[in-house]
């Protein structure tokens, strides 16, 4: 990597006495593409480069971040590190990877990705754009945006270690905007991830596209239904949100701290037997990594296997206080997070699983998660819409209603699973859709 | 300032060459320092440096945007150079000798962030760390965090503007941890102003503690929240995120010149109750939201948005102004989260003013309903449709608090909920948040004394009662 000397860095952490000494790289190029409606709103062209470390002084750990580059950046990154380090918490050299390891070939990046210009990204948006529009008479508005982003990671520390990997992708969004004959307007947007080309990323905008479309369209007449308790299938994108915080209990960090539901629980059924979920950080995947933020290779392993625990997440800071070897996924500060989870799948068909709930919601859209979860109680209380099922059928949408929960909770309810995954969606969690048995509705 | 005139004049000039109406140069150089406390020790002192340069061009009301971190000259040009390909036109306007525009500091800081030391700060955290874990053997985690943000920003445009900001920001949080073996809860709470150190000499933290601790511990026997519509009283402060999710964003530029709010053809008629008045102002000294200059170079305004209920102005930025018909006047609130994104109108510090009512005549005033007293923040879509979550709220029966409910979110559309106030108190309060939009995360202030809305959606657990 041209101008990254990273012994220059350890030159310099050594002099001031910072040992050991990590330290984590990137320099990624972004361009993007937005579309609105027929024309070209903005394009962006960005190049940023990062640096992150972490270093031990006098037993203390201090750690510095910047994205200003220069001859005096390896000093001024070692002078802040020890002024963080006077006064840091306790630090361990076992928090520092010392064995030399393999790591696996990189799957963040395919060798035949083929990358893009911007006309030919805004070429593709016109496309999606134009073809999107004249398949709705009601909608008012499309935007597209399309963003190639390629990247280059390193990962170096004072013992030695070195590891790299590369990021190439395309990343998409598509909303839209639909106005029906009294006025009211629906909005409808769906993201995707290409690893590919411009061929596929047409494709996937495309399919993209149809949902949003379907997502705005199909409520013009959605109304609430009377609050209760209900049956309720998550669709596969709404189970994973709300799965996400599940699995921030599982860091064996927060373990240690006596601050997780399930501490003392491996080898104990935690959640619903129809629930195997297992770590996959080398499919090509967001998230998807060679390494953690330790520089500890990443791995598969079973998290939970019919609803029984198998393994927390472990750095090498957590993993060195249970006497284990780290599994890593170390995601910064000592805490502990898979990069790639995948649920196996059922044997329903989401009509089969609708049909087996007979009465109930079949919910197809959350939001506020950021706000309306809270990550330590797991509670939940969020605005959402879907479908009234009747007989095992769609009855009528549904929309302006929340549902409220407990994750935890919930996820002990499931009474079944769908097959209906999508290992090609490139998202970080994919599981299939679920039934549970049941949930608060408020309409 | 970090560029010389002549390298400005010679990167706005190549960003012009083809064809081009307006451009900018935008550096940014944040220093940000963060003091943690946790789990009975201290948990790390860290620091970050960010750095960059963003370059725009306008042509009509198309844009082209670049940034970098990479500041040298030959990389600027570079990147310059590759920005204006992305128009085809010819040059039409050259860049004229740029005039230093004398920068303004902003509040003056009475107590600089150097003059604690490290010590001295996490010793504050501490004593909220006692506060907290003597209020009750039920809390477990407390996590207090001290964050520092000294900021530089130079803007230099083809209008011949060279000018530059300095921009302090100081904030604590507190989160606290409560279980009963079989949950946890949490309560929060948060305090940020641009300023110094002053805030933690004005900020009680042992208070702080001890009311995130009693919210923390009351949740575990707490029953859930009703369900369904109902009258609803917003406490007042953080309660301010409903009209900034309800109306604010509906009111930036970038909504009103795309058509997709629900007010872009509302301006000077009645969107709200006429005891609502609402501002949008970037200059209140110290406020969290407060900058010198907004992200274009343009001072900040107080700008009244709406009065006794009737839409006056909407913010407007540079961009959105050539689109919004009509001649709209620039309200210095053009912002970005950082160089790496193309700003946009956003809000600064924005609040519905006090009425006349007390909070006590307004909760006498609900025969059933719940009283929401603090936040954790909300949402809106295109549609208008919004939500938030309360984490604080009581149920009220017979104008009386009865007790505590587990936290709750609230939905709506915020055309109607605006016309559904029928109460506003005398106890305006703002609180610091952080809103995330197309310019990234941005550091605001919401606002609001207590009001009362006459009904809205309830999404608890506890059904109907």
């Amino acid at each position: 990597m041209k101008g990254m000397d990273f012994k220059r860095y350890f030159d310099c952490g050594k002099r001031l006495g910072l040992e050991p000494y990590q330290i984590q790289y990137s320099l990624m190029e972004e361009t993007s593409v937005l579309i609105q409606n027929d024309g070209v709103k903005s394009q962006q062209i960005g190049i940023t480069q990062n640096l992150s470390g972490k270093a031990i002084h006098d037993g203390r750990l201090g750690s510095f971040g910047t994205d200003r580059l220069e001859r005096k950046t390896p000093l001024m990154m070692a002078e802040n590190l020890l002024e963080a380090s006077r006064f840091g918490k306790e630090g361990n050299p076992s928090m520092f990877l010392s064995k030399k390891s393999r790591y696996h070939r990189s799957t963040t990046a395919l060798s035949d990705f083929v990358p893009s210009d911007l006309d030919t990204l805004a070429r593709l948006a016109l496309e999606i754009a134009s073809e999107t529009k004249a398949k709705e008479s009601r909608v008012t508005l499309v935007e597209v945006s399309l963003t190639q982003t390629i990247g280059t990671s390193r990962f170096a520390n004072s013992y030695g270690i070195r590891a790299k990997q590369e990021f190439k992708a395309f990343f998409g969004d598509v909303a839209v905007i639909c106005k029906d004959e009294s006025g009211k307007t629906r909005t409808g947007s769906k993201s995707f991830v290409s690893f590919r080309n411009a061929d596929e990323l047409l494709k996937k905008s495309k399919t993209a596209a149809d949902k949003a479309l379907k997502a705005a369209c199909d409520f013009f007449k959605a109304t609430p239904c009377p609050s209760g308790d209900y049956p309720v299938v998550l669709s596969s994108r709404c189970f994973a949100s709300l799965l996400s915080f599940f699995l921030g209990h599982l860091s064996a960090k927060k373990v240690q701290e006596n601050l997780s539901l399930f501490a003392g629980k491996i080898g104990q059924k935690v959640v619903s037997d129809k629930i195997s979920l297992v770590n996959d950080p080398h499919s090509l995947s967001l998230g998807s990594a060679n390494y953690d933020s330790d520089g500890v290779p990443t791995q598969s392993f079973k998290i939970i296997e019919k609803g029984i625990l198998r393994n927390f997440f472990y750095s090498l800071e957590s993993a060195a206080k249970d006497g284990v070897e780290s599994n890593g996924c170390a995601s910064g500060g000592g805490n502990g997070y898979p990069q790639v989870v995948r649920m196996r799948p059922g044997k329903l068909s989401l009509d089969g699983l609708l049909g087996k709930m007979g009465e109930g919601i079949y919910i197809t859209d959350i939001r506020g998660l950021e706000s309306g979860v809270d990550d330590q109680a797991l509670h939940f209380s969020l605005p959402c819409e879907g479908y009234l099922i009747k007989g095992g059928k769609i009855a009528r949408p549904v929309g302006m209603i929340t549902v409220s929960g407990n994750v935890k909770d919930m996820m002990e309810d499931i009474l079944d699973i769908a097959s209906d995954v999508s290992p090609d969606s490139g998202a970080s969690i994919d599981t299939p859709s679920v039934l549970v048995r049941s949930l608060s509705i408020a309409g | 300032m970090k560029l010389s005139r002549k390298l400005a004049e010679e990167i706005l000039d190549a960003l012009l060459a083809t064809g081009g109406d307006y451009a900018e140069i935008y550096f940014q150089d944040e220093r940000t320092r963060s003091y943690r406390r946790r789990y009975g020790k201290v948990d790390g002192v860290s620091s970050g440096r960010t750095s960059g340069i963003g370059l725009r061009i306008l042509m009509g009301e198309k844009t082209v945007y670049g940034y970098t971190s990479r500041i040298d000259r030959q990389s600027l040009l570079d990147l310059a150079g590759r920005l204006a390909k992305g128009f085809s036109g010819s040059r039409v306007k050259h860049v004229g000798k740029l005039a230093a525009k004398k920068g303004k500091a902003g509040r003056a800081i009475l107590v600089p962030h150097d003059h604690w030391s490290t010590p001295e700060k996490l010793a504050y955290l501490e004593k909220g760390e006692k506060a907290a874990f003597a209020y009750s053997d039920a809390v477990k985690d407390f996590s207090g965090v001290l964050l520092e943000s000294d900021e530089v920003v130079e803007i230099y445009n083809t209008d011949g503007v060279m000018t530059h900001d300095e921009r302090i920001r100081t904030e604590v949080a507190v989160n606290v941890t409560a279980s009963d073996g079989e949950q946890f809860q949490q309560g929060y709470e948060s305090v940020g102003l641009s300023c110094g150190l002053e805030l933690l000499e004005r900020t009680d933290i042992v208070s702080v503690s001890r009311r995130c601790a009693e919210t923390a511990v009351g949740l575990l026997s707490a029953p859930a929240a009703p369900s369904g519509e109902m009258p609803v009283v917003i406490g007042n402060g953080f309660g301010g995120v409903l009209f900034h999710e309800a109306c604010g964003h509906a009111l930036e530029g970038e909504a009103i010149a795309d058509g997709t709010s629900p007010f872009a053809d509302k301006l000077g008629k009645a969107i709200a109750s006429p005891l609502v008045n609402a501002f949008d102002d970037g200059t209140i000294p110290g406020g969290w939201g407060s900058e010198g200059i907004d992200d274009e170079g343009t001072k900040p305004t107080r700008n009244q948005l709406i009065k006794d209920g009737v839409l006056t102005h909407f913010m407007v930025d540079r961009l959105s102004a050539r689109k919004i018909p009509g001649k709209q006047e620039i309200t210095g609130c053009c912002r970005r989260e950082s160089y790496r994104y193309l700003p946009t109108t956003r809000m600064t510090n924005t609040f519905i003013a006090s009425g006349t009512s007390t909070p006590e005549e307004i909760i006498a005033s609900v025969k059933d309903g719940i009283y929401c007293r603090d936040f954790s923040g909300g949402q809106v879509d295109s549609s208008d449709k919004f939500l938030f979550t309360s984490t604080t709220a009581y149920r009220i029966h017979d104008g009386k608090i009865v007790g505590l409910v587990k936290p709750v979110t609230l939905i709506g559309y915020g055309y109607e909920i605006l016309q559904r106030i029928t109460m506003v108190g005398n106890d305006m309060k703002r609180a610091a948040g952080v809103c995330g939009a197309s310019s990234g995360s941005c550091f605001v202030e919401v606002g609001q004394p207590t009001i009362l809305i006459s009904h809205i959606l309830v999404g608890g657990e506890g059904g109907q009662e």
